[in-house]
């Protein structure tokens, strides 16, 4: 039993989309007053949000005063080229959802559709790019196949799945903290680099992930048509959400791949 | 009448405050972002990209070219300023903070705040020990003191000294030291073009560990105490 | 007179009026299953507030039990016998010995009360203290303060109730597989490397604490958008209650600090799973950073614990006093300064381990915390002036929170002055001022706010000769228990040791007879205020006179709260110009009488 009416479920009866019939919660004067509350809740959100990250950035920070020379060696290890090109998928990612937005506000639900789709599309090419290009054969040293960084090593010859990974000698084991096994650093301090550079990317992109999950059940929502002028609260909020992922991508990447 | 808040136009009902927006919320109409602008937009984060990649790239090239060591603060102020004004365009205008209720941004802007001291404070006391007692810069091992156990089963090893000192004896170990030396010309190491990359201890020492753990490793800095000052 | 029930034309939006008359929110719609299936799915803001007063209690019974057993312990110190060429054999290990282990040696015995002493503070600190006030009578009472239906976003509310629970469950399976012994702060390296290493438990403990921070942030969330958005008609920011405005402070603490505590206790679980190193200097880290990230959300947090309860004091004083409450904005304003500042400070819990120039920026700024906190205890002391004083149990705990607080402030100041905190640092002294303000603050301000407000939430009225009894119970046992801890701390006793020298036993007997009185006077207001449930006289709308939304709705309230949207016509505290709602004028004889329709204040 709810004793609020914070629902509205479905359309209306004379089969009107649920945008045209939507009625703000009960405990709200207008849709207005309800639109406002869950913009400066999602706000306070995205604060809380940008304060869990700055651990990660004070992190980096402290430590890079402390081992300056660890932490340029290890902007030398991680290539730019992914970097800039993660960044720009993920740039790319934040201008459809927030076309998207503009579609629902304009009832274009078929260009919405495409734009949730193509948001999704970019993060999912993000998370790729990361896994198998610098994930993977940093921690390892097992290369993608079609890796072009792999022409510049000494191949092993060994490969694995099918030989979809082929294994390069001396490359892998930049690993984190206790973890850390390559033999070639040259200073004491690296494997803290890496500590920083996996926690922060990692929990990054479990970001990137989430937001997959919820973009997605957008677009299940807009098949619906559920998003349009008269109500699309949730693509505000979940572009919002978006957004501050990218946000904090776009100082991540300089100073991990950039300052040195 | 209330404390703060000034009064509001008279009503015909004799109200003062309009029923259905007491606070006098702005109804501020539901901004519609033209597609153009967030055209722009994108475009200007393109450009920035490219841009801050590009000086990066440029500084490498200079410092190699004209064999000189660009201090690295500038490298830093460059790659965040446009790190900055990157955020401020996707906070502005696909964020909407331009057209939208103040208090977003003012929370935004609290939020950014609390960061700062955050920051601030840390580094002041991580970037300061040792400036009263000598004692206290002692760095206690290079790369730290070790004594780690990893791994689990027949792969379970101890760490001893640094965790990098150990990933390279125990390389040298298994595969000699010419296997060692051919590979690690074969890896290249973009870090080569700075003077000091293969000095250890290039690292600045790092300050005030605890006390008790300097009976287990030797330090480096000198061991007055305080009571002899 | 001013009418209190007005009806405006149209100020329910899009919804018209509520003609229908619904019943008390507590009232039960049908058989058994479907009553627990109601509360466990509402998202009624009252029923939320309800159930997280009993969990939250729940949690306090078992951190209570925790610090029993620490008293248990500590009635007498760890003597080893030395009986002819028998050496070694170990009495006063009394915590072995009541879990049935006779023959531990002293450091096994110590080990189970390193344990008991986490067990007591992890539980007091996220489970009970921080969650306390604000998710249980906040969130019963600021939509009613509000003239709101509820909160902004209740189905968030619902969620964090679970997610508390939820949060709480790990921590009580970390207890359940053998206990953590890291101490609530769960420091580096010791809980990163060296507490029960391989065991699941310690992580347990630490998810647990990551988990209960999100419930923290959900409810902080929720109020502040409430207050912006949902206040009544007329209800302007300087027509608040004041436990709205303690309320609204609270809240901006919880959701600027937890995200902190959040990121650093997942380092901490990927440091004890992986080893990242960040805070063991085995691997180059810095334990001290830990220290840094902890104290930024834990030393705010302190404010979440006794904001709250400032509210409540300001409430009751003005209510019970029947005046107009002292330096309103005075009160308001020092509120959002208490949560300004406490983001200056957090340096002052690492004096002895951090650096020099560090500790006196933080020594510095930390006497900044005593100027908005006196300001308030000032402006309270000056609403009792000339007010018409009732003596009733939110009273009497209302008196007794400004004696008890006042110590526990006062004795903050040599724990903020660098040189005598080199002294006191780690002693009982911190242990007694902690508890003088959460204790003698926190959870005297709770239970005067239970007081004050169990007529409005489940229409009861207590046995008032009951409860200023235990009120009296409480307040003996409490000081006995604490007050003697100031002598150990700065006689040399050091916290968290399960022995101490012999001529620290007098005290600590007495601290331990005052924990025993403090557990009696307990069970004396759980059994008054549960009988009041089944005997209690049936509770008027307006028991107090108070003159905030809240007293204008039934007790208990209908599940919408208010019959008619409620609109403000006075000030929370004009009772020199106002009759209070549902209160017969010739009890409140107005000392100078408004025109009708003025709006006084």
């Amino acid at each position: 039993m709810t004793t609020l009416d914070i629902n509205n479920a479905g359309s209306g009866a004379d089969g009107r989309p649920y945008h045209e019939t939507y009625k703000p919660a009960s405990h709200f004067r207008s849709k207005d007053e309800e639109f406002d509350a869950v913009k400066i809740g999602m706000w306070l959100f995205l604060a809380t949000e940008v304060l869990l990250f700055a651990g990660l950035f004070v992190g980096y920070a402290i430590f890079r005063m402390m081992h300056p020379e660890a932490f340029r060696n290890g902007s030398h290890y991680l290539d730019w080229k992914w970097g800039c090109l993660n960044t720009i998928v993920l740039l790319f990612s934040s201008w459809t959802i927030a076309t998207a937005i503009g579609n629902a506000q304009r009832n274009e639900q078929k260009a919405l559709r495409r734009n949730l789709l193509l948001t999704i599309a970019c993060a999912l090419l993000f998370v790729g790019i990361k896994f198998t290009f610098e994930y993977t054969p940093k921690w390892s040293g097992w290369f993608f196949k079609f890796d072009p960084a792999l022409s510049h090593y000494e191949a092993s010859g060994q490969t694995a799945l099918g030989g979809m990974f082929e294994y390069v000698e001396g490359y892998g084991g930049k690993r984190p903290g206790s973890l850390f096994d390559y033999p070639f650093a040259d200073n004491p301090y690296e494997p803290m680099w890496w500590s920083i550079y996996y926690c922060a990317t990692g929990i990054h992109a479990t970001h990137v992930l989430i937001g997959v999950g919820l973009i997605f059940w957008l677009y299940l929502r807009a098949r619906k048509l559920h998003f349009g002028p008269g109500h699309y609260n949730a693509v505000e909020i979940v572009g919002l959400y978006w957004h501050i992922v990218d946000l904090i991508w776009i100082f991540l990447f300089p100073l991990l791949y950039l300052v040195h | 009448m209330s404390y703060g808040h000034a009064p509001h136009a008279e009503r015909s009902d004799g109200l003062a405050f309009d029923p259905t927006d007491p606070h006098g919320a702005t109804h501020h109409e539901h901004v519609i972002i033209p597609k153009r602008t967030l055209m722009n937009v994108l475009l200007a984060l393109l450009f920035f990209t490219v841009l801050t990649v590009g000086l990066s790239r440029a500084e490498v090239w200079a410092a190699d070219y004209f064999k000189v060591e660009i201090p690295q603060w500038v490298n830093v102020a460059v790659a965040m300023s446009i790190a900055t004004i990157k955020g401020l365009l996707v906070l502005l205008f696909f964020m909407q903070l331009k057209y939208d209720n103040k208090l977003n941004a003012i929370i935004f802007a609290n939020c950014l705040f609390a960061v700062g001291l955050f920051l601030f404070f840390s580094m002041i006391d991580l970037g300061s020990r040792g400036v009263v007692y000598d004692w206290k810069k002692g760095e206690i091992a290079l790369g730290g003191t070790g004594g780690v156990t990893r791994g689990s089963g027949d792969s379970k090893e101890t760490v001893t000294g640094g965790v990098v000192k150990f990933a390279k004896e125990k390389y040298l170990a298994e595969w000699g030291p010419e296997k060692f030396e051919r590979i690690k010309a074969s890896v290249k190491h973009k870090h080569d073009h700075h003077a000091d990359a293969s000095t250890p201890n290039a690292s600045r020492s790092v300050k005030g560990y605890t006390g008790a753990l300097s009976t287990s490793a030797p330090a480096t800095g000198g061991h007055d105490k305080p009571g002899g000052h | 007179m001013t009418t209190l029930h007005g009806d405006i034309p149209g100020a329910h939006g899009s919804h018209g009026g509520h003609d229908h008359h619904d019943g008390g929110y507590l009232d039960r719609k049908g058989g058994m299953v479907s009553t627990i299936i109601d509360w466990a799915t509402t998202i009624d803001h009252k029923k939320i507030g309800v159930m997280y007063l009993v969990a939250v209690l729940t949690m306090f019974f078992i951190g209570g039990i925790a610090a029993m057993l620490i008293r248990y312990e500590l009635f007498q110190p760890v003597r080893i016998q030395t009986v002819g060429e028998m050496a070694g054999k170990a009495t006063g290990t009394d915590l072995a010995t009541l879990f049935g282990q006779k023959d531990m040696s002293v450091a096994q015995a110590d080990n189970i009360y390193n344990r008991v002493m986490t067990l007591h503070g992890a539980v007091m600190v996220f489970m009970f203290i921080v969650p306390g006030i604000p998710a249980s009578l906040g969130n019963f009472l600021l939509p009613l303060m509000l003239g709101a239906k509820d909160v902004a976003f209740p189905r968030l509310n619902l969620a964090s109730w679970y997610v508390y629970v939820f949060g709480s469950i790990f921590g009580i399976l970390a207890i359940v597989m053998g206990g953590v012994d890291t101490g609530w702060t769960f420091y580096t390296p010791y809980s990163s490397s060296h507490a029960d290493p391989g065991h699941w438990r310690v992580v347990f403990m630490i998810l647990a604490a990551f988990i209960l921070g999100f419930s923290s942030i959900f409810t902080g969330l929720n109020f502040i958008v409430t207050v912006h958005k949902l206040r009544a008609p007329g209800l302007g920011w300087f027509d608040l209650p004041l436990f709205v405005w303690a309320m609204y402070s609270t809240s901006i603490i919880q959701v600027l600090a937890t995200p902190v505590i959040g990121i650093t206790l997942l380092l901490l679980v990927f440091e004890r799973l992986f080893h990242v190193g960040i805070f063991d200097p085995a691997l180059g880290g810095d334990p001290v950073l830990f220290q840094h990230f902890f104290w930024f959300y834990s030393h705010p947090v302190v404010y979440v614990m006794i904001l709250p309860g400032m509210g409540i004091i300001s409430e009751c004083i003005a209510v019970h006093s029947r005046k107009q409450i002292f330096g309103y904005k005075a009160i308001a304003f020092s509120s959002l300064s208490i949560a300004a500042i406490s983001f200056l400070v957090w340096g002052h819990h690492l004096f002895t381990s951090e650096g020099e120039l560090a500790a006196t920026i933080f020594s510095a700024l930390t006497f900044l915390v005593a100027i908005p906190t006196a300001v308030k205890v000032f402006n309270w002391i000056g609403t009792l002036y000339k007010g018409s004083i009732q003596i009733n149990t939110p009273m009497l705990y209302t008196l007794f929170f400004l004696f008890t607080f006042s110590i526990g402030g006062l004795t903050g100041l040599p724990l903020g002055a660098l040189a005598t905190d080199l002294h006191l640092h780690d002693s009982y002294f911190v242990v007694a001022h902690f508890h003088y303000v959460m204790m003698g603050g926190t959870v005297i301000a709770f239970l005067a706010g239970i007081h004050h407000w169990w007529p409005k939430m489940f229409g009861r009225m207590y046995n008032e000769r009951w409860s200023m009894f235990a009120c009296v119970l409480v307040f003996i046992g409490f000081n006995l228990t604490f007050f003697t801890q100031f002598f150990l701390g700065t006689r040399g006793m050091p916290r968290r040791y399960a022995s101490y020298p012999d001529e620290f036993q007098t005290l600590h007997q007495i601290s331990s007879i005052g924990a025993a009185i403090l557990l009696i006077g307990f069970l004396v207001h759980l059994a008054v205020l549960v009988g009041s449930l089944f005997a209690g006289k049936k509770a008027p709308a307006n028991p107090w006179g108070g003159l905030t939304f809240e007293w204008e709705a039934d007790s208990p309230p209908t599940t919408h709260n208010f019959h008619h949207e409620p609109i403000a016509k006075h000030g929370p505290y004009a009772f020199d110009d106002v009759v209070p709602p549902h209160c017969d004028p010739k009890d409140y004889p107005l000392a100078d009488p408004l025109p009708p329709g003025t709006k006084a204040h």
